[in-house]
């Protein structure tokens, strides 16, 4: 019976990470968190006067990682009152949300009013059309990270042996790292560049000129995150995903030397999977042709 | 047993340290497809990738240390393998690029060409299949130096606390993942910008005065770690 239950509780976990993973790229994709964020903060020094949102409080893996300690320890505190799991979870990543949602709209602000001497106004509207975005997305991320860290600690058996606080943070730098490792590069490649051609990668000497105009008017982070929630997110959430689940299911189902076994060859059929898209990616777009 | 504990956090920190130099890092430019590599900081990638051998050690706790190491080192590089896959995946249909880069010529495993699929102005994009496998090694050093720093201190403080073994495997944690946090800012600091695994020219150049630093910062890391552990079981 226990290794049924586990083996429910490793499919559940699995199926948490990947909504945490979509919804954590998807909202450092309309707050321009990451990597690319880099663009949008150019883009106003030469000249490309922009709607997008521009946050960056620090590198996403601590950010995340910071939002859900918070998440947690409220949560370990609340568990330890003996508050019921669902109001525990919810009020914690609550709690963190109101703190992320403060942090990013004092973080645009200064960055926007830091960009003053390029004649970037301060737009309240994108203050005030994105931060319920943010909020949503990152109490989603949150939510989802606590709930994942709770089942872990608590449920599975046996358990991670580290206490509650520990293991949001661990979880949260992790799914950070991993979003601005595979999520970013659909925002940054390509929503950013969307005014160049499709199949290739942004030149050096186009930094900075991301398209700041849209179907009907300018571009706001809200289209970004429209595009991105087609490929990029889905993508980071599965990537996520599949982490959490080899790195349990593994032991699960071949014991513990089996699953060190097991482990080694998933690592080499990803290899393998890796070397035939790469091939299959040369032969479909061609060579470039030299300029 | 101190001295053990020493000698066991300066093997962990340096091989973290050579790790990381292994792992083909793109920066902010590979998450605009300017550069080849996995496209985050360094220091962000191997927080990501230790983390998660250091939780896979830690259910190993009922297990031989031997397991432990090596589960951590099999935690890292799934890690690694699934987001560099992943990366990939979005590289080729998300942004329409093949992966290659312009820091060498020829792939030696699968032997592609990679100048003429380097789009112009840039560097290359994706993670081409030598860079992947420079990145599984870079995972499996560093999941294993992980994993000893948490074997050796969740080991020692076991033997001489009375604590729970919920607590020493937090304390253990939170030691080891620091480790990570110093050495791969250290090693970043030292490869400047990207590097495309043990194949690029630049790693031939960085290997050498990146492992004496490693072992230098963790000869004193360890020393002040042997300290607080000290304190903390005779304190």
């Amino acid at each position: 019976m226990d290794i049924l239950l586990n083996m429910m509780l490793v499919a559940f976990m699995g199926l948490i990470a990947i909504i945490a993973g979509m919804f954590e790229d998807l909202e450092s994709d309309v707050a321009s968190t990451s990597n690319p964020n880099s663009q949008v903060q150019l883009a106003p020094e030469i000249g490309n006067l922009h709607k997008l949102f521009n946050r960056a409080i620090s590198g996403e893996p601590l950010l995340v990682g910071t939002m859900a300690t918070i998440s947690g320890t409220v949560a370990y505190v609340l568990f330890t009152l003996e508050y019921p799991v669902i109001l525990v979870l919810l009020l914690s990543s609550l709690v963190a949300t109101m703190i992320q949602v403060v942090w990013s709209a004092s973080s645009y602000m200064g960055r926007i009013t830091s960009q003053a001497l390029y004649n970037q106004p301060l737009f309240l509207d994108v203050l005030k059309k994105h931060l319920p975005v943010i909020a949503a997305f990152a109490f989603i991320t949150l939510f989802s990270i606590t709930t994942l860290s709770y089942i872990m600690t608590y449920l599975l058996n046996p358990a991670v042996p580290i206490t509650l606080p520990v293991v949001t943070m661990l979880m949260g730098i992790t799914l950070g790292s991993i979003g601005s490792a595979v999520g970013d590069i659909h925002y940054g490649a390509e929503k950013l560049y969307q005014n160049y051609e499709f199949g290739s990668g942004t030149p050096v000497s186009v930094n900075g000129n991301i398209a700041t105009k849209s179907a009907l008017g300018s571009r706001s982070s809200i289209d970004v995150v429209k595009f991105c929630s087609k490929f990029g997110g889905p993508m980071t959430g599965l990537c996520f995903s599949i982490i959490i689940f080899l790195n349990f299911w593994i032991y699960l189902v071949f014991g513990k030397i089996g699953g060190l076994i097991a482990g080694l060859i998933i690592v080499l059929s990803f290899l393998i999977f890796n070397t035939l898209i790469e091939r299959k990616a040369r032969l479909k777009y061609g060579k470039y042709e030299k300029k | 047993m101190l001295f053990e504990l020493l000698i066991s956090l300066i093997i962990g920190a340096t091989l973290i340290g050579v790790g990381v130099h292994f792992i083909p890092v793109g920066g902010a430019p590979a998450a605009l497809s300017t550069s080849a590599g996995i496209p985050t900081g360094a220091p962000m990638i191997t927080m990501g990738m230790g983390i998660t051998g250091v939780l896979s050690a830690a259910m190993m706790l009922d297990q031989p240390y031997y397991v432990m190491i090596v589960s951590g080192a099999v935690g890292s590089m799934i890690m690694i393998s699934v987001t560099m896959l992943f990366s990939n995946l979005v590289h080729i249909y998300g942004v329409g690029v093949p992966p290659s880069s312009s820091n060498f010529e020829k792939d030696p495993i699968t032997g592609f060409e990679q100048e003429d699929y380097v789009s112009p102005g840039t560097k290359g994009h994706g993670i081409p299949t030598i860079s992947f496998i420079s990145g599984l090694i870079g995972s499996f050093l560093g999941g294993i130096g992980g994993s000893i720093a948490f074997t050796s201190i969740y080991s020692i403080l076991s033997t001489n606390l009375h604590n729970s073994m919920i607590t020493n495997g937090t304390i253990a944690t939170i030691f080891s993942l620091l480790l990570f946090f110093i050495v791969a800012v250290m090693a970043s600091y030292n490869i400047r910008g990207t590097i495309q695994g043990f194949h690029d020219e630049k790693f031939k150049q960085k290997i050498l005065p990146g492992t004496i630093s490693c072992l230098l910062i963790a000869a004193v890391l360890s020393l002040f770690y042997v300290l607080i552990i000290w304190g903390l079981i005779n304190g």
